[in-house]
């Protein structure tokens, strides 16, 4: 019996160092109006091909319907601005959901619209002309949306992958699981004899 | 092998539910005090081996063993899935608790059936018919499993030859690594305590 005990043991400890996982997650995010989606098995494989369909979340009402690319990913644009729930389902079963709210729809629309108005980049404009203050509103809030935007860009992709880990079962968790069951077992065991 | 919330209807859910919570009570009643220790043993074996993962074209599979689990502990294999697929829900979010019930189920029941199969090769005492076992109940073990999860999704509308036959084949693999690692185990436990297995010295 201890030897099984102690293989089984060995046998656990060697297997948790390729610790993966089976379920998938869905990070959604606005960019210009466009819903970016990214799906994936906790191990961080893409999920290619599968089903995603778009609700509004207020009247439960079916929007719109696509694929996940080779890459786990699939854009749209949201026919209109409201709060959406994005379902996506891969092959055997597995079904990730994540939503979308209506304000951060609208702050993507209304970046779109700004940034389709302007010209020729009107900040060599006002470099040259000697009065300062002279840039419209619009055109300060669109210098200052790109430039943020910038900014912002390889945060979104860390937190897309900081999700990607948290999705992924932890050594502690995997360790502190085999305790709970060998606890519940132990319990049963007392529970048992007293009878 | 693990369905999620809120695919399957209120009616499978609760078949799946009424059927393992049956099965468990009938599963503890025949888990005696020294078989509890093996138990454990084999429902932590479980509860990690559905993070041994197998990369396979769009989807991902993983290790299962619940035919090893079966043909070791019969009908305590309920009680021994059970619990681990509940930590594996709530630790990993694998499933989730409303198809706890159905998920038990899929993988527990082949597990029995893979008991009641399998064991009689065991008492030829060969290597032969070890490896034979062991095989059949990789295959019953995942096979069988795969067969569950496709019928339940066919209720909710999906196709189900073509989902079977995607489980299936997407578990080849996994069906081969279970079969080595269960022939291994029962040469194994045969050779330093074949009482486990019913088989007398």
């Amino acid at each position: 019996m201890k030897k099984i005990i102690l293989g089984s043991l060995l046998i656990s400890c060697l297997l948790v160092t390729s610790v993966y996982a089976h379920k998938i997650t869905t990070f959604a995010y606005v960019e210009d109006g466009i819903v970016h989606t990214e799906t994936y098995f906790s191990d961080g494989t893409k999920a290619k091909h599968a089903k995603v369909k778009v609700y509004d979340a207020k009247t439960g009402k079916l929007l719109l319907t696509g694929k996940t690319d080779k890459q786990g990913e699939f854009d749209f644009k949201p026919p209109l601005i409201t709060d959406l729930k994005i379902v996506v389902d891969a092959e055997m079963g597995h079904r990730a959901i994540t939503s979308v709210k209506e304000s951060d729809l609208k702050e993507g629309g209304v970046e779109k619209g700004a940034s389709s108005k302007p010209g020729p980049s009107p900040s060599f404009q006002t470099s040259t002309s000697a009065a300062p203050a002279q840039i419209s509103n619009d055109v300060l809030r669109q210098i200052v949306r790109e430039e943020v935007k910038r900014e912002v860009a390889p945060l979104l992709k860390q937190i897309v992958e900081i999700k990607e880990d948290l999705s992924r079962p932890s050594l502690t968790t995997v360790v502190g699981g085999i305790g709970y069951i060998f606890g519940i077992f132990g319990l049963w065991a007392i529970w048992r004899k007293r009878d | 092998m693990h369905i999620s919330e809120g695919i399957l209807p209120a009616s499978v859910l609760v078949t799946g539910a009424v059927l393992t919570i049956g099965a468990t009570a009938l599963g503890l009643n025949k888990l005696e005090h020294d078989k509890i220790p093996q138990t454990a043993i084999l429902s932590s074996a479980f509860f990690v081996a559905s993070l041994i993962h197998v990369p396979l074209g769009p989807t991902s599979v993983h290790l299962l063993l619940n035919g090893l689990v079966g043909i070791i502990l019969g009908w305590i294999a309920f009680p021994a899935l059970l619990i681990a697929l509940f930590l594996q829900a709530i630790l990993f979010q694998f499933g989730g608790l409303t198809v706890l019930g159905v998920n038990t189920f899929n993988m527990a029941f082949p597990a029995v059936v893979a008991f009641y199969i399998c064991r009689p090769f065991l008492r030829k005492k060969s290597k032969w018919a070890v490896g034979v076992a062991g095989a059949l109940a990789a295959v019953i073990g995942v096979g069988l499993a795969g067969i569950f999860v496709a019928l339940e999704l066919a209720i909710t509308g999906q196709q189900f030859i073509p989902v079977a036959k995607l489980v299936l084949l997407a578990h080849v693999p996994v069906i081969i690594i279970e079969a080595v690692i269960t022939s291994v185990a029962l040469g194994f436990i045969l050779r330093a305590k074949p009482e486990i297995l019913g088989v007398k010295v």
